[in-house]
């Protein structure tokens, strides 16, 4: 009875929004852009999977979500031989006839004649069709309310958007604007912007489209019951990371597991920090330590190491894409990713590292980070592959048409592109020099316009840039990403980093940060950025802060109070090793290293310094082709052939029984049984036998003859056993 | 599917033009069909008459010239995207493969030694690739990769090993929300009812076919072996198998297109000959989709070199079985064999035609890593008169 009450009222109330806009336009004439593009975008029309397109649907094309108003209205308008809209007869326009069923749509009904839609297409048709004033106010943000909102059980709210135009005017586009869900089980959204929610645990969002601009609201239904103080009682926050994790347990009524145990948390800051798993010696060393401070100390050591610089420079080199594509650029790549782990190793500030690449200038002989340009060889790959790896951002579809999902548009996307406009003296195939080009621009793909450089984010009022005669602009992009008020850098770098050790950034996936893809908890990331810019973007310090956090040190053993949390971070998330990583590892074990025909001085997989190195086994197990700065390229999603590698290759058993092996080292070691137990034990799972294991195993070996295959079975068991294969 | 990496002359064997000028026509002579007024290469002895079987498209076309991005476009039916992983298009056999899913124990994509370029599952992630079978089909001891144990572990200790496995892997599968440790259990349970099934050890087991069908497969050829090794696959209920059919020269003839083809084409005929006889007789082409062709034809002009270079604007691709109608020769060519003159065929169109035949919805749409919404097919329309 109440709900239905409810949905009667505001049924009214859009009436009655609505009849104020026709009311007022029937005096003013109506605005193509401000108007009449909205209710496409609305309706559906001009959606990628209708007339929004490439290819257009029918012979009908729309610019997507309607980012190019003037060409909409030439299709509208001057297409179709005039047929699409009719001023002589309204509603013999085909427009309105495909809409309302008056003929046969491929998209069906959209609306009817008696409705708001339809009525206000006439009307504009009515007036002859007006494009309208040149100056027009245009809208420029949204403003939603609830932005946030709590909700328990199944509720109906209401969803209010306000549009600030350029004039700093404002219009309530509630009924006008689109609403999608995100999360279609846990909320519903009607087309007048009521939500309904299903009682599903989570937080799920409303993305709105009002024109080209788009917004979230979002939505959080806590996990359970409030949950009483002592849930909380053994968590004890030790940094501002804890404070915030906590307070949105709290908003979510969830609760953290425990703390892990010693060799878990020293295996997985090991795999974390050095991609490496520590040795016996490092295990049973932790393990008998017993200084309370013990975590941070580890912590503070393992990023000294060398390890460390090894580990990260494999990961920044997948991301800034150091790959030789042809054999003969090895000598490139092998020097830029040597600047890389220099670079680490002294933990450069990450401001400046960032920006000894994107203003490289002189001889790639003195410089060998110019490297990066070879692979960014043209302006739009350089502008899609900073904006990725540096701003956490995916700009490309903006290079053709407005993001259908972030308020940057094609020309945001080009105005970027400028920054770059005077890199000069690019070779063909490589990139051995750059200088000042004094005379390069960038033009509108559309306008033909040349464009001033400008930083993405005109939402937050990013300036444009001045060329200056004989500066590089790219000297002011990097200006313009260290300036403590950038929105996205230090934000993109502490994301990744977070999501590297805690295994899913705040935004999820790392580089795709946009509103319509939140941070799971912003207070977290805004204060991370904040403390790594007054840190003077220190790198060690932020991976340190992370890692001594208590949440960094949960047990990944889902407890009652936490099955159902996979962002907030309640327990540990366990990830399958990478593919070097795991090459390593497995070499590790067994003692035998693995050979590369193509890089026989290199050791370990970790240390190769391209896309090469020639293995099935990194292959199969998802290696990264560094095609783009994507850390998506590097797969972790296990698959049938590599299961099947782990159980049968020839490979493995040649490392089980090599001769110089670790299975063929403890069979004649003279160890007791429980000895070689523990040695297989730590070399894999980095920690002692429980005593069933230990049982198990020791009888294993008691009773057999030769007890080689026996320690064979059991190291090819634990390989492949889960506690192996992921980092947990 | 009968790959011919490289591209095939369509002018030497499917679509002669014996009256075009000597810089055209080549140097082969043509032979009469099944199919009266049609005739084929003199190097198709057996295909020739089996036309009656097939449906010959000569009209076929697509824009890329180049073998990478033709391949990508008549694999996956979309045109590369800037060499972006996050929007690289899945192939037909992903995509089939992910839809119809596994049948009697074996994975629904299937490529007979390698996946062919660009035959991988793209944005779909690699639990859609192909299954791989690797090795060499003509060599007596062909088997699998990885299928069962390694040389020398006897079967009394994969039981061992089996038994350990189940006592010393205890992590939780629930620890893990991204399903990653639940989906390497279950690849684990697939892995081990193929390395355990007498079936699925027999699927993969040449030696279990005759030695006069071995024969008619030519026991020399990995190709014919390979097509063979495909029957058996399908006949279990392998959903897509992919074979690459190449023989003594690459199909790439840029030089001496004349050697080449007189070296590869009669074992093609052999080959695909082959197949069609033998899905035939045991009543599976009626239910058995064949496809045959490679990413484009080649220059009808002879180069200098007496070689034919990268032709996209007008080739021949051949259906046969699974509902496509027999005997039909749809679309021709101008006089020169150049473009298409009546009926043209578009690529995506062949791929429709696929999916519908496969019971595959094509206009379905999946998420990208972008996030941006894709239709499995965005152009095309199967080719009404053959079905």
């Amino acid at each position: 009875m109440h709900r239905m009450f409810l949905r009667s009222v505001l049924a009214l109330l859009v009436g009655v929004a609505l009849g104020t806009l026709a009311g007022t336009s029937k005096a003013a004439p109506l605005d193509f852009t401000n108007d009449v593009v909205p209710l496409l975008s609305k309706q559906g029309c001009n959606s990628g999977a209708c007339h929004g397109k490439a290819i257009g649907q029918n012979g009908f094309k729309l610019s997507l979500f309607g980012f190019d108003p003037a060409f909409d209205y030439a299709a509208l308008v001057h297409e179709g031989r005039g047929r699409r809209v009719s001023a002589a007869a309204p509603d013999d326009s085909l427009i309105l006839l495909k809409a309302a069923g008056g003929m046969a749509h491929g998209g069906g009904l959209r609306f009817g004649t008696d409705s708001e839609p339809y009525k206000l297409l006439k009307q504009w048709i009515e007036q002859g069709a007006p494009w309208g004033e040149e100056n027009a106010p245009r809208a420029v943000r949204l403003e939603v309310s609830p932005a946030e909102q709590n909700v328990e059980g199944k509720a109906e709210i209401p969803l209010k958007i306000i549009a600030h135009y350029s004039d700093s005017s404002t219009r309530d586009v509630t009924a006008t604007a689109r609403y999608d869900s995100q999360q279609p089980m846990m909320l519903e959204v009607t087309s007048s912007g009521l939500v309904r929610t299903s009682g599903q645990l989570g937080e799920g969002d409303i993305m709105i489209r009002y024109g080209d601009l788009v917004a979230v609201s979002r939505f959080t239904h806590s996990f359970g019951p409030e949950l009483p103080n002592e849930a909380y009682a053994s968590f004890q926050p030790k940094t501002f990371l804890d404070e915030l994790v906590l307070a949105k347990w709290k908003k979510l009524h969830i609760a953290p597991s425990p703390a892990c145990s010693d060799n878990e948390f020293l295996r997985r800051a090991c795999l974390d920090v050095m991609g490496t798993l520590p040795t016996p010696q490092e295990v049973r060393d932790f393990l008998a330590n017993t200084a309370p401070d013990k975590r941070d100390k580890l912590v503070e050591q393992i990023l000294e190491r060398p390890e460390y610089a090894d580990y990260w420079a494999h990961r920044f080199a997948e991301i800034l894409r150091v790959k030789t594509g042809d054999a003969s650029f090895k000598d490139h790549t092998v020097k830029f990713h040597g600047w890389i782990r220099q670079s680490l190793a002294e933990n450069k500030p990450y401001d400046q590292f960032v920006r000894q690449i994107i203003t490289v200038t002189g001889k790639r002989a003195d410089n060998p980070q110019m490297d990066w340009y070879r692979q960014a060889i043209s302006n739009q790959v350089r502008v899609e592959d900073s904006a990725q790896a540096f701003l956490g951002l995916r700009v490309s579809c903006a290079s053709c048409h407005n993001h259908p999902f972030e308020n940057i548009s094609q020309t945001d996307y080009w105005r970027f592109a400028a920054f770059f406009a005077r890199v000069g003296s690019v070779t063909y195939g490589s990139v051995d020099e750059i200088k000042l080009d004094e005379n390069g621009m960038v033009k509108h793909p559309r306008t033909d316009q040349p464009l001033k450089p400008r930083g993405i984010g005109a939402a937050y009022g990013t300036p444009e840039v001045e060329y200056v005669k004989g500066e590089d602009p790219r000297l002011k992009l990097a200006d313009w990403m260290a300036a403590p008020d950038n929105p996205y850098f230090a934000r993109a770098i502490c994301n990744r980093v977070l999501g590297h050790y805690l295994d899913v950034g705040l935004i999820d996936p790392v580089d795709d940060m946009r509103a319509t893809n939140p941070a799971s908890n912003p207070e977290l990331l805004d204060r991370l950025a904040k403390d790594f810019i007054e840190h003077k973007f220190n790198l060690k310090h932020l991976m340190k802060l992370v890692m001594t956090s208590r949440v960094y040190g949960l047990s990944s053993d889902p407890a009652d109070a936490n099955k159902l949390d996979t962002r907030n971070y309640a327990r540990h998330y366990p990830r399958r090793l990478s593919p070097h990583v795991l090459m390593d590892a497995i070499d590790g074990a067994t003692g035998v290293p693995t050979k590369f025909d193509d890089y026989p001085e290199i050791k370990r997989a970790l240390l190769l310094p391209n896309e090469k190195g020639r293995s099935d086994f990194l292959d199969m197990f998802g290696r990264s082709s560094r095609d783009t700065p994507c850390e998506c390229e590097t797969r972790l999603a296990p698959n049938l052939s590599q299961v099947l590698y782990l159980l049968h290759a020839e490979e493995i058993q040649r490392k089980l029984v090599d001769k110089d092996g670790n299975c063929t080292k403890l069979a004649k070691s003279g160890k007791s049984s429980d000895e070689i137990v523990d040695e297989i034990f730590l070399r894999t799972f980095s920690r002692l036998p429980r005593p069933e294991e230990q049982a198990e195993a020791v009888s294993l070996l008691d009773t057999a003859m030769d007890k080689q295959p026996v320690i064979e079975d059991l190291l090819w068991t634990l390989m492949n056993s889960k506690e192996f294969l992921f980092s947990r | 599917m009968l790959w011919q990496p490289g591209g095939p002359s369509h002018l030497d064997m499917w679509d002669m033009k014996p009256d075009a000028p000597v810089e055209y026509r080549g140097e082969f002579t043509s032979i009469p069909s099944d199919i009266p007024g049609y005739r084929v290469s003199e190097l198709m002895p057996k295909l020739s008459q089996m036309c009656n079987k097939l449906a010959i498209l000569r009209s076929v076309h697509h824009m890329m010239n180049e073998h990478s991005q033709a391949t990508h476009t008549v694999l996956t039916g979309y045109a590369p995207v800037k060499g972006d992983p996050v929007q690289e298009a899945p192939s037909v056999g992903s995509i089939v493969g992910k839809e119809l899913g596994w049948r009697a124990g074996l994975p629904g994509y299937i490529a007979v030694q390698q996946a062919l370029e660009h035959g991988r599952s793209g944005y779909l992630g690699v639990a859609n690739d192909p299954f791989e079978t690797f090795g060499y089909p003509t060599s007596p001891s062909f088997r699998v990769r990885n299928l069962k144990a390694a040389d020398g572990i006897k079967d009394e200790r994969v039981t061992t090993r089996k038994k350990m496995l189940e006592k010393f892997d205890t992590v939780r599968r629930d620890a893990d929300a991204s399903g990653a440790i639940g989906a390497m259990d279950e690849f684990r349970r697939q892995a081990f009812e193929l390395a355990t099934s007498p079936q699925i050890q027999e699927a993969f087991d040449l030696n279990k076919e005759s030695d006069k069908t071995r024969e008619r497969f030519d026991k020399k050829s990995g190709s014919g072996q390979g097509a063979l090794l495909a029957r058996r696959l399908v006949e279990r209920g392998a959903r897509f198998v992919t074979v690459s059919m190449t023989f003594a020269k690459p199909w790439d003839s840029h030089q001496d297109n004349f050697t080449a083809h007189r070296q590869n084409v009669p074992g093609y005929d052999y080959t695909a000959s082959a197949l069609l006889e033998d899905l035939a007789n045991r009543g599976l082409l009626e239910s058995t989709l064949v496809i045959i062709g490679g990413e484009f034809g080649r220059t009808p002009r002879i180069n200098d070199k007496a070689g034919r270079d990268h032709w996209a604007s007008c080739y021949t691709t051949v259906l046969a079985g699974g509902g496509v109608k027999p005997g039909i020769i749809l679309g021709s060519s101008d006089a020169l064999a150049e473009l298409p003159k009546d009926r043209p065929i578009f690529h995506q169109d062949i791929m429709a035609t696929m999916y519908h035949l496969l019971g595959v919805d094509y206009t379905k749409s999946y998420l990208n890593e972008a996030g941006r919404p894709v239709q499995v097919l965005n152009y095309g329309k199967p080719i009404e008169e053959i079905l």
